[in-house]
């Protein structure tokens, strides 16, 4: 073998590596939901549901994963509401500057650690004299989705030909008609987008939820609870089942976004 | 006859820019009219004043006597042709050409008899179910006329709706449309920064300079007698020469240029013997001829500098005086000759020149 050949197996030995890394955890983990053993411990003797049928069983399981979905639903028709507002508010500045500015602040809360936000909100909330719960939950999680409905929003109208909306008002529409027939079909693909991107971002989030949800569950609050409790396999199985409604909504995001009108 | 369209002392700042500078334009019925300029002089900014999309700083626009100047574009009588011609991309052609007589709530039926008419109109029969990003620039531009026109509109705006397409297409739909403005007796509202385009499609040309409306007249006057320096430059070809007026009588006057040559002119406004001016000449009207030696001391004579060829004709630059240049444009015979280097003596018949005031207002 020449040493160009060598180069590649080491590359492919590395990508694989990588890979591994990346992905096992999350195959054993799912893997395991599947697994007829109570104990996790390799090899599987045999495959089946059960772990699944009793989540679902269980009264906790339920009522947390209906709250997580209530909180997913709540992101997304929220952050899109918010988010596309704010994006259109910024893009009409006249002043560049400005824009940039607010923009820039817009998206801000994406990279600030989440630690903070949850705490900041739990002793806002506390001033506020709101009691932790759910509500004090699904406002963390709109605000922790805003900044990438923002993005997505921002990025459409940035390529968004602002003339047809003149055309129609030039055409008899007023403001808000202009909008239902000509601005909503045009950027709908992307609104929707942001908005499974936002319930996508809910689902699994978990440290603003812990300092503001209180005694109420949401998946990732009891999944959390019960490992501490030692590892029941049917944890397993509703952390598969979360992965599942992720990979779904990512997936349906991304193809919406490709089906995009340019 | 009430106008179609008056613009009385408009202003328009955006912050401390001032974008139009006490507009008056008064475009009648039935009338083409161009408004004229580079980019920057305010003509769009006019253009979106009297479709109702910038409010003016100051002044009023009135639509067939009725002033519209509060009004919201939505509810003025006129329509805007977009440069790029703005379809709407999530419909057929045929649903953006009745868009407006949808919002009117016209019956279907009278809808898509108007859209078929209007279909015809701009030749674009059976591209109804098109859908408009796959269509070519000139049929995007027809299709937003069409739209434009569907709901017969008083007065129908255009801005730069040619700029996009090349040469060829552009002079076809330049004569298309000054035809179609002529058979639907329609008031046509042109924003252009092609000189040609304008004069061949204008009733009267608004040449716009720096906010103001630097002359508003037919193509003829404004291309014959431009009533400022400004706008014989911009207008065609010139030479701009500086003189001073030795002698005047019956509207045509000496020049004395700074060669020392004493040249005629014609002279639109009475100015004082001893006043500084500009003489403008097109080149079309110079004639050159070889240097003989029976010329009077006064005339004018120059060294060819270059000599241009451009198909039908011939262009030639001759240096009067080291920093003066004269352009000539010549048929191909009378250019037979006539090299760089060349000594010529230069010429034109007085009424096909024109002094203009120096300090006229542009």
């Amino acid at each position: 073998m020449v040493a160009g050949s060598w180069r590649y197996v080491w590359a492919y030995v590395f990508v694989c590596a990588v890979m591994l890394y990346l992905y096992v955890p999350i195959a054993v983990t799912v893997l395991f939901s599947f697994a007829n053993s109570p104990r996790l411990s390799l090899p599987i003797e045999g495959l089946t549901l059960d772990w699944y049928s009793r989540a679902l069983d269980n009264p906790l399981i339920v009522t947390a994963l209906r709250n997580t979905a209530l909180l997913a639903a709540i992101s997304a028709v929220g952050g899109c509401l918010m988010g596309t507002a704010f994006a259109f508010g910024v893009l009409k500045l006249r002043q560049e500057r400005t824009r940039r500015v607010l923009l820039g602040l817009g998206l801000l809360p994406a990279v600030v650690p989440l630690l903070v936000i949850g705490v900041a909100l739990a002793v806002f909330f506390r001033t506020l004299g709101s009691k932790p719960g759910l509500f004090n939950a699904a406002v963390g999680h709109v605000l922790i989705s805003l900044p990438f409905v923002v993005l997505t929003l921002n990025a459409r109208l940035e390529t968004f030909d602002f003339s047809v909306l003149e055309a129609a008002r030039d055409l008899g529409a007023t403001p808000g008609r202009a909008f239902l027939d000509i601005t909503l079909p045009l950027i709908r693909t992307s609104v929707i987008g942001a908005g499974l991107l936002a319930a996508a971002l809910s689902l699994d989030e978990f440290v603003v939820t812990w300092f503001n949800v209180g005694t109420e569950l949401t998946a990732p609050v009891l999944i959390w609870g019960l490992m501490r409790r030692g590892v029941d396999p049917s944890i397993n199985a509703l952390a598969t089942m979360l992965l599942a409604a992720l990979l779904v909504l990512i997936l349906a995001a991304t193809m919406t976004s490709r089906r995009a009108p340019q | 006859m009430i106008p179609a369209v008056e613009v009385l002392d408009v202003g328009k700042s955006f912050g401390p820019f001032v974008a139009l500078d006490s507009v008056n334009l008064v475009v009648h019925q039935n009338e083409f009219v161009s408004l004229l300029g580079a980019s920057g002089c305010g003509k769009t900014t006019l253009l979106r004043i009297i479709a109702g999309f910038e409010s003016p700083t100051r002044g009023q626009v009135k639509i067939a006597g009725e002033d519209v100047t509060a009004q919201p574009p939505h509810t003025r009588p006129t329509n805007i042709v977009f440069q790029r011609g703005a379809l709407f991309p999530h419909m057929s052609v045929r649903e953006n050409i009745g868009y407006s007589l949808k919002l009117r709530k016209w019956p279907k039926a009278r809808i898509d008899e108007q859209v078929d008419r209007m279909l015809a109109l701009v030749r674009l029969d059976g591209f109804g179910d098109r859908d408009p990003q796959k269509l070519s620039g000139g049929q995007v531009q027809r299709v937003a006329l069409a739209r434009a026109l569907a709901c017969e509109p008083r007065v129908l705006l255009l801005d730069e709706p040619m700029s996009a397409l090349d040469l060829k297409l552009r002079q076809q739909m330049q004569l298309e449309l000054r035809a179609l403005q002529r058979r639907l007796g329609a008031t046509f509202i042109f924003v252009t920064h092609d000189q040609t385009e304008a004069l061949v499609m204008s009733d009267r040309i608004a040449v716009m300079n720096g906010g103001r409306v630097a002359q508003f007249a037919t193509p003829r006057d404004i291309y014959r007698s431009p009533s400022s320096v400004f706008v014989s430059d911009f207008i065609g070809q010139t030479s701009l020469i500086p003189c001073e007026i030795v002698a005047a009588a019956n509207g045509i006057a000496a020049l004395r240029i700074a060669s020392g040559a004493i040249v005629q002119a014609s002279m639109a406004r009475g100015l004082p013997v001893g006043a500084k001016a500009v003489l403008s000449v097109r080149p079309e009207s110079v004639r050159l001829s070889a240097m003989t030696a029976t010329l009077p001391e006064a005339a004018l004579t120059g060294d060819i500098r270059d000599v241009i060829y451009l198909g039908p004709s011939t262009r030639v630059s001759v240096a009067i005086h080291p920093s003066l240049l004269v352009w000539a444009e010549l048929r191909d015979e009378e250019a037979v000759g006539l090299s760089p280097g060349v000594k010529v003596s230069v010429s034109w018949a007085p009424e096909a020149a024109l002094v203009i005031e120096e300090g006229a207002p542009s």
